[in-house]
């Protein structure tokens, strides 16, 4: 990997990481069986990532189970730090069928979906709009072996975004005192909205106050758009920033450079809150693709145990074969 | 089973005299942690599973994604060890850090201190390598290449990501973990966390399920590794869970823990002082870290002995 040519320091994101519970695929068993049958249309599903402090070091996990498939529209299914997030299943029928799905259209059509709900504005009244994932899978029942594949679709737009400098922790940039103003509008504004994605402003007579996205064009004393960030990383914040400022560089391209960027990042350890490793990031410059008119180009295949672009296999056959299960319970 | 079916469900509180919930107290106790450990949250689980004597949407407690940095194997139990024991003499369950009298010190063990560092030290720490670590791109070797080579898509464009953070391998964490460098993501063991309500031990009951480093589920066998000796196979059974469908899970036999809470209340009760059955799963979360030693779930509170 080329870094740092010619010092850019280019913003670089941490991609999701996968958790599939064993009872999702039980789940989808059971799914197959009673309801898809040989039925291998896309299905909507829902999984959930979390916003985390630097003190986990965890991968940035999304994570998928049995309530997967029921049609979960709140956010109490997944604890006062989940972030919901839509997602479409495929489940192939036959192994064929898995690796003959073109995987570039199939996540191409994701993004155009993601690239259409900017365009039409729809994802800065609902910026959850903009962090889907797409999930393949064939599941052998004989054999209890399951074969996946995540997609967490990202737009290349804009192309390369400049940093001014290294992303800086929250705390180290306000007092104490300041974090915990901040913090209580935080709090109001997700008790009032619940969403993922908010515009901070902050003046003298108000201090600090957050507003949805769709407020930004009228609001004047901007100080940072701030993000649920599921990175632990002390330098990278995670994936869902990237269609968040593809979304911001659609709509208001004149405000991305110079823009500083809040990466939330509200942990608990040990029964105390921890906020204060939440980054800053300042946009230097960005760099836009060479052809405006079409969708930008769409990525995200979530890369295997061999860090290649592959689907990966899990086998059951332990705890869901009967036989098996009737054995070790002797 | 079948047992369990035709218990009564607990009407009136026993706590302080037997160490059991009643339903209700579960669901204080329950709400308790959750105000206290916002990582734990109530959940729903299977609408058909629902139990009529708790509320739709407090059924059980549950935390995700717990990291799980090492193996049982990898403490080093010392003589400091000693048991904690219930007044009948049987059993009993090892505190593995009797020197810690106050409940807020955080992690478990000795050799964890570096993660008692603040976010901020660790930060530095953190930058410090990160440059190295994302200079690298080191595979891991899988012994299942051959398969996962097959599975690898050659109709994707392949092209370098430049907006993509690279990760770096396993092993190349763990040695910078213990070095206590690490300035990255650590692929790590993670354990999913439930807690129920045991309707026939009339106590709360924790179960667990896990993942590797990979993120693909762990065998019960390997479960064990994270169970501390004493109670592997002995206190950890594997059972139908009460609440999420699917193949049965590891869950830490309630058949003690009435017990154990006893003896806590007295030790409480002996020092001059109540002790508030909302307490109850903050508790319970401090004496089963004896079974789970390393899974660094989140529980502590202000609160001595």
């Amino acid at each position: 990997m080329s870094s740092a040519v010619d010092n850019e320091k280019i913003l670089q994101f941490l991609p999701f990481s996968s958790v599939i519970s064993s009872s999702f695929w039980h789940k989808l068993t059971q799914m197959k069986i009673d309801v898809y049958a040989l039925n291998d249309e896309p299905v909507e599903i829902t999984g959930y990532y979390t916003n985390q402090s630097i003190s986990s070091r965890l991968p940035a996990c999304l994570n998928v189970d049995y309530s997967s498939f029921e049609n979960r529209q709140v956010s109490d299914a997944v604890g006062t730090n989940g972030i919901l997030c839509q997602g479409l299943l495929q489940n192939t029928n036959t192994l064929e069928a898995f690796k003959d799905i073109n995987k570039q259209t199939a996540i191409n059509k994701c993004g155009e979906q993601i690239w259409n709900d900017i365009l039409s504005g729809a994802a800065l009244s609902n910026p959850s709009l903009l962090t889907r994932f797409l999930l393949l899978t064939f599941a052998d029942l004989k054999k209890y072996q399951f074969y996946y594949w995540f997609a967490f679709p990202t737009l290349v737009f804009p192309s390369k975004i400049l940093l001014n400098d290294d992303p800086k922790e929250v705390d180290k940039v306000l007092t104490k005192e300041e974090l915990l103003q901040f913090q209580q509008a935080y709090d109001e504004f997700k008790s009032s909205y619940g969403q993922s994605a908010f515009v901070v402003e902050k003046n003298t007579e108000l201090g600090y106050k957050c507003h949805p996205l769709k407020e930004l064009a009228n609001l004047k004393d901007i100080m940072w758009i701030g993000f649920c960030d599921p990175s632990s990383l002390p330098t990278n914040p995670g994936w869902p920033l990237r269609n968040l400022l593809a979304l911001l560089a659609h709509h208001h391209k004149e405000r991305l450079v110079g823009l500083s960027i809040l990466c939330w990042r509200d942990g608990v350890r040990d029964g105390q809150r921890r906020v204060g490793s939440s980054l800053l990031i300042e946009i230097k410059d960005v760099v836009y693709p060479g052809e405006t008119d079409s969708i930008p180009k769409c990525l995200g295949w979530e890369k295997n145990e061999r860090g290649k672009l592959g689907a990966r296999t899990v086998n059951l056959s332990n705890s869901m074969d009967p036989e098996r299960l009737a054995e070790s319970a002797v | 089973g079948v047992a369990e079916y035709l218990t009564p469900v607990l009407k009136d509180s026993k706590f302080k005299e037997t160490g059991v919930l009643t339903p209700e107290e579960f669901v204080k106790a329950g709400d308790h942690l959750v105000h206290h450990c916002p990582t734990w949250q109530w959940s729903t689980g299977d609408e058909s599973k629902i139990k009529p004597y708790l509320p739709k949407n407090k059924q059980f407690l549950l935390t995700r994604n717990v990291p799980c940095y090492k193996r049982c194997k990898q403490l080093e139990y010392t003589e400091q060890e000693k048991i904690v024991q219930p007044e009948d003499g049987e059993g009993g369950w090892v505190d593995t850090h009797p020197t810690n009298d106050n409940l807020t010190e955080g992690s478990g063990t000795a050799e964890m201190s570096n993660d008692e560092k603040s976010d901020s030290d660790e930060a530095e720490d953190m930058k410090n390598n990160l440059g190295n670590a994302m200079s690298e791109l080191v595979l891991g070797d899988d012994d299942d290449d051959g398969e996962a080579a097959v599975m690898e898509d050659s109709d994707l464009e392949d092209e370098e990501d430049e907006a993509e953070v690279k990760p770096i391998s396993d092993r190349e964490h763990v040695a910078l973990k213990t070095s206590e460098s690490g300035g990255e993501i650590i692929q790590t063991r993670t354990y999913d966390l439930n807690i129920t309500y045991d309707k026939y031990y009339q106590t709360p009951r924790l179960w667990v399920s896990g993942h590797d480093e990979n993120r693909h589920p762990l065998s019960v066998d390997q479960m064990y590794e994270d169970v501390s000796q004493d109670h592997a196979k002995r206190t950890v059974t594997m059972e139908s869970h009460p609440h999420i469908p699917g193949p049965p899970m590891a869950s830490v036999h309630p058949c003690r823990h009435a017990e154990v809470m006893k003896f806590f209340i007295q030790t409480v009760t002996e020092g001059g002082r109540e002790l508030g059955v909302h307490m109850y799963l903050i508790i319970f979360l401090k004496f089963v870290q004896a079974v789970i030693p390393t899974i660094e779930y989140d529980y502590t509170q202000n609160f001595t002995m």
